[in-house]
């Protein structure tokens, strides 16, 4: 059989499974090193806040300190600080004042 | 072109294809499963740094305070989450948990960073912890665990 173009049907089959293979190799799920380390934090710093019924502005104070700015959000009392990420983990804890919502970046 | 017996020009040019691609395969794969044994290693380091550190702040071991710094509250007569003896983190000193061990604590603060102890050693990470101080001050700080090969 006469070919015009530069490669077979068979080849560029071949190609097409062999990156399908290199790229399901690729995309194995990372360790959740990261996950396991922020839920820590969330948790620490929901339990403190509950400890001492600290107000949202000395949250945001630790929470820099703690996690860096810009790496999360607060919500307490009907107030809000911080950013909306578009994948983030939720921790939340039944403190005195209402309930602590604390969004960390995934 | 004289035809060989057994293999023709394009059979050879595609064995010569197909070696080679087994080749970059099983570097490739090499490659993968080094990595995922460090991240494994390391995952595994982490989660005993996690696991040490929540010992050593959510239970109280007076005899061997490397395991359990916790505040007892007399008041509520109960060990706090979370809530850090100061007297006896001051009494923490470097211990080896088998394959790694604890070779540091360190507090820190929005400006300031204070070693209470720290021994060099070998492959070290640590995780940091939020806590309350008590202490002749009290205070929130960040409690910072440094964990490495024993």
């Amino acid at each position: 059989m006469k070919h015009k173009g530069i490669f077979t049907i068979e080849a560029i089959i071949c190609f097409f499974t062999i990156a399908a293979i290199t790229l399901v190799i690729i995309s194995q799920p990372q360790t959740p090193t990261q996950y396991f380390v922020q839920n820590d934090k969330a948790s620490d710093l929901l339990i403190v806040w509950a400890t001492r019924g600290d107000t949202i502005e000395e949250m945001e104070k630790d929470a820099n300190m703690f996690l860096g700015k810009g790496e999360f959000r607060i919500e307490y009392r009907q107030k809000s600080i911080g950013e909306i990420f578009e994948h983030e983990i939720v921790r939340e804890i039944e403190a005195e004042g209402g309930k602590i919502k604390l969004f960390l970046r995934n | 072109m004289a035809r060989g017996f057994i293999l023709s020009s394009d059979a050879l040019i595609a064995s010569l294809i197909l070696l080679s691609t087994l080749l970059v395969v099983a570097n490739f794969i090499s490659i993968l499963t080094l990595s995922e044994k460090a991240k494994y290693e390391n995952f595994e380091k982490v989660a005993f740094a996690s696991s040490l550190s929540s010992a050593i702040i959510k239970t109280r071991n007076e005899t061997n305070p490397s395991t359990g710094a916790a505040y007892y509250n007399e008041e509520k007569r109960r060990v706090e989450s979370n809530v850090v003896d100061e007297e006896l983190l001051s009494k923490i000193v470097p211990q080896s948990f088998g394959r790694y061990g604890l070779f540091g604590i360190y507090e820190r603060s929005q400006d300031s960073r204070r070693e209470i102890f720290f021994q060099s050693a070998k492959e070290c990470i640590f995780v940091e912890r939020f806590v309350i101080i008590r202490g002749t001050i009290k205070r929130k700080a960040v409690l910072g665990v440094i964990v490495c090969e024993a």
